[in-house]
């Protein structure tokens, strides 16, 4: 899992708001939302090797 | 009135993206690096965030309220998971508290404050738009009539079992049908 994925996927939409393209960034937003969720599923699913 | 939603819109933005700052400046600062779940809120902030840039670029449109609700929605799920997963007595929570709540508590009471201001700015910036009636197709009256028959049944059944009371009875019946004995 690479929790770095949805960071870099919200910057390009942002990136493409900043460049007034607004359906190439809703189309990002909605990859992030996408990954959002898959990455939520996993971290509520999977034993996580945490330390606090 | 779009014009002050505008404003408003560039407010929150402002407040988001201060928050963000703020989380991370702790981070450096009181090197409280931030677990999986708060940076997943992380993300949920910045999409929010999008939804809110695309106002103040585009124009202010319910589509990117759209946005802005559905990225809360995703935040508050992870940030409200966080407090379930730290709500039994006796646990210290993660991390340090930062004006008596925790970071993903605040991160909670922030996406329900961008839900429900989304509520109010699409109120605002509405307000004069498809004033105008028009009447409802078959199915669409069917649907109505039953939604007011439910409201009226429900109307109906509290004042039967309340009365014009608080309801604090203790035993629950239709009492203005059957008074207790």
């Amino acid at each position: 899992m690479v929790l770095v994925l949805p960071f870099l996927t919200v910057l390009i939409a942002a990136w493409y708001i900043w460049k007034r393209r607004q359906r190439t960034a809703t189309v990002w937003w909605l990859l992030t939302m996408v990954i959002y969720i898959i990455w939520f599923i996993y971290q509520s699913t999977n034993t996580l090797n945490l330390s606090f | 009135m779009v014009y002050m939603v505008r404003r408003l819109d560039a407010l929150a933005l402002l407040v988001l993206t201060a928050v963000l700052w703020g989380a991370f400046l702790i981070e450096l600062y009181q090197h409280q690096l931030p677990c999986p779940l708060c940076l997943l809120q992380r993300v949920a902030f910045t999409m929010a965030g999008l939804g809110l840039l695309m106002n103040l670029r585009f124009g202010v449109r319910p589509a990117h309220y759209g946005v802005v609700i559905l990225s809360s929605i995703a935040g508050l799920v992870a940030a409200g998971r966080q407090v379930l997963l730290h709500i039994v007595p006796g646990d210290p929570g993660f991390g340090e508290p930062f004006l008596g709540r925790h970071l993903y508590t605040w991160a909670a009471l922030a996406f329900f404050g961008l839900l429900a201001y989304c509520g109010v700015a699409l109120m605002l910036g509405f307000l004069r738009r498809n004033l105008s009636p028009r009447r409802f197709t078959f199915p669409e009256k069917f649907i109505a009539i039953a939604f007011l028959t439910i409201a009226m049944a429900n109307l109906v059944s509290t004042l039967l079992e309340c009365g014009l009371g608080p309801c604090v009875s203790g035993s629950f019946g239709y009492h203005w049908l059957w008074p207790i004995g």
